[in-house]
């Protein structure tokens, strides 16, 4: 069943679309392999389903990882498929020829693919995996596993990110729980990367975006799941970070994404939009300051951003698609007074943060701990 | 390191349903820093009724592992148990008459791989966790990915 549904209030517009099938249980949504506008999801029996931007079936597979875990992470390369469950990650080539392929067996929190042409996997006390497809001959799989050298130095890989500039390198940046937010530089010729760290007391970081990737590669928002956003510009140099508490008393943070400008943060309860708020910061403007996010209350699963500007958020039973320029409307339009209006199963409202407190945090810089990448193959599965 | 190096005191208490004895490891009780931990603020008592639910609840695996959870904290959440943010715990099959020990888990596991074993709860055991209530179908989604909910 796939329902359609518009919701005007107060001069705006909330598009929501929901794909809702009853031999598929959506455990995640994203982008799909081909142009913006195709999807991709995963089911809770390890299955995927390709649509189109009008969320029609095009193509479904049997089940992909050998588990038949719930899948929390797809991600495309070029000919390559990599998807994710706290099984194992699957990697997978299609294209012409047969396919092939390779599953690593220890399970990841999710997968992404990166610019520099590699897959990512956190994998909690284990470290990152990376697998480099391009490096694929002979029926073997390359493949690293990127883990402090020292044993005593815990971090927790949870979500990870990869930030690329071409003159720099690739960062990863890592949200690792009460291990703090860390940064990985690029491996040197012995392998090893430089450490940096915000570990704040008490912080428990949950999830990373990059601010703008296009005009500041290095600039990210780390979310941690007291609703604390901490903002870097530049995770190489910069000493401080710039903290924003915001008081929701009763949710946890989920996820935290930023586009355009914009920061979406998805809770418990609730997916906010801070319409500017990352280009406020970016800008040097105060960011704790008129704060009065639009929100929707839902209680979703995840979210996912795609290319073609839409929103993907999975829910218990269905999975919804919204437009992005309809969730960045200017939050007064959502509503015109503090009291809330009901379209379809969601309630819009706009929230006043009058109270939220900025500070600042200093980092940590671990410089004197290593991380290694350590090399091992996949065998065809 | 031998059972013996790391076992602790026992509950002086069997769990209500199967008369199970649970006994408290030093082992994920800071003796060692590479295994999961059980938060430090976590009494005796509490861990004892997170194994005692799991077993009056059933919630067990193929092999009749046990998995538990905590009771909901005041605002609705699923509450922590470990010291890396860990929400459920894990019970392995004691031998006959022996106590049981658990430990806090990640549901991808970051236990060492143990031959033949999942290292994470089962699909069987988060089913169980929704249909008794005290797991949402979000919530169990969530888990099962890997998330926290």
């Amino acid at each position: 069943m796939r329902t359609c549904e518009n919701g005007r209030q107060v001069g705006s517009r909330l598009l929501k679309e929901e794909i809702k099938l009853p031999d598929f249980d959506f455990y995640w949504a994203g982008d799909g392999p081909g142009s913006p506008g195709s999807y991709s999801f995963g089911s809770g029996d390890g299955r995927l389903l390709f649509t189109g931007n009008d969320l029609a079936e095009v193509y479904r597979t049997d089940q992909v990882v050998p588990s038949g875990e719930a899948i929390n992470g797809v991600a495309f390369l070029r000919d390559w498929i990599a998807a994710s469950t706290r099984g194992e990650v699957a990697f997978i080539k299609t294209g012409q020829g047969s396919a092939k392929q390779f599953d690593y067996e220890s399970g990841a929190h999710h997968v992404i693919s990166t610019k520099r042409g590699d897959f990512l996997a956190p994998m909690g006390v284990r470290g990152i995996l990376r697998v480099s497809p391009g490096e694929f001959s002979a029926g073997r799989l390359d493949a690293t596993m990127i883990t402090p050298t020292d044993t005593d130095y815990h971090v927790y890989f949870y979500q990870v990110i990869s930030l690329f500039h071409p003159d720099h390198g690739e960062i990863l940046a890592c949200a690792a729980r009460r291990d703090g937010f860390v940064m990985l530089s690029t491996p040197d010729e012995t392998g090893c990367s430089r450490v940096r760290r915000l570990r704040p007391q008490a912080y428990d970081f949950v999830d990373v975006s990059a601010l703008d990737p296009d005009h500041h590669p290095f600039a990210v928002a780390a979310l941690g799941i007291d609703c604390s956003i901490h903002f870097l510009r530049d995770v190489l140099e910069d000493q401080i970070a710039e903290t924003l508490h915001l008081k929701l008393p009763g949710e946890r943070a989920y996820q935290i994404l930023c586009v355009e400008g914009h920061i979406l943060l998805l809770t418990n309860r609730r997916l906010y939009v801070f319409k500017d708020l990352a280009a406020r910061f970016l800008q040097g403007r105060p960011i704790s300051e008129n704060l009065s996010p639009s929100y929707l209350e839902l209680e979703a699963v995840e979210a996912s951003l795609t290319r073609d500007r839409s929103l993907l958020v999975v829910m218990p039973e269905s999975v919804f698609r919204f437009e992005l320029d309809s969730l960045i409307a200017p939050a007064g339009e959502w509503v015109s007074e503090p009291a809330r209006s009901g379209v379809g199963n969601l309630i819009l409202g706009s929230y006043d943060l009058g109270s939220a407190v900025g500070s600042q945090e200093s980092l940590d810089p671990d410089a004197s701990v290593l991380v290694s990448e350590i090399p091992s193959e996949l065998a065809a599965a | 390191m031998s059972v013996g190096e790391t076992s602790g005191p026992i509950h002086p208490v069997p769990t209500e349903r199967s008369g199970y004895r649970y006994q408290f490891y030093t082992k994920h009780h800071g003796l060692d820093r590479s295994a999961s931990q059980w938060l430090p603020s976590l009494t005796h008592d509490q861990e004892f009724e997170v194994f005692n639910t799991a077993d009056r609840l059933d919630f067990s695996d193929e092999v009749g592992r046990l998995y538990g959870l905590r009771p909901r904290s005041p605002d609705g959440s699923v509450q922590e148990l470990g010291t890396r943010a860990e929400q459920i715990a894990e019970f392995p099959n004691a031998r006959a008459n022996e106590a049981w020990h658990g430990y806090p888990i990640w549901p991808p596991g970051d236990q060492e791989r143990r031959r033949g074993e999942l290292c994470r709860p089962s699909e069987t055991v988060f089913v169980e966790m929704e249909e008794s209530g005290v797991l949402t179908h979000g919530e169990r989604k969530s888990l099962e990915k890997g998330r926290h909910p």
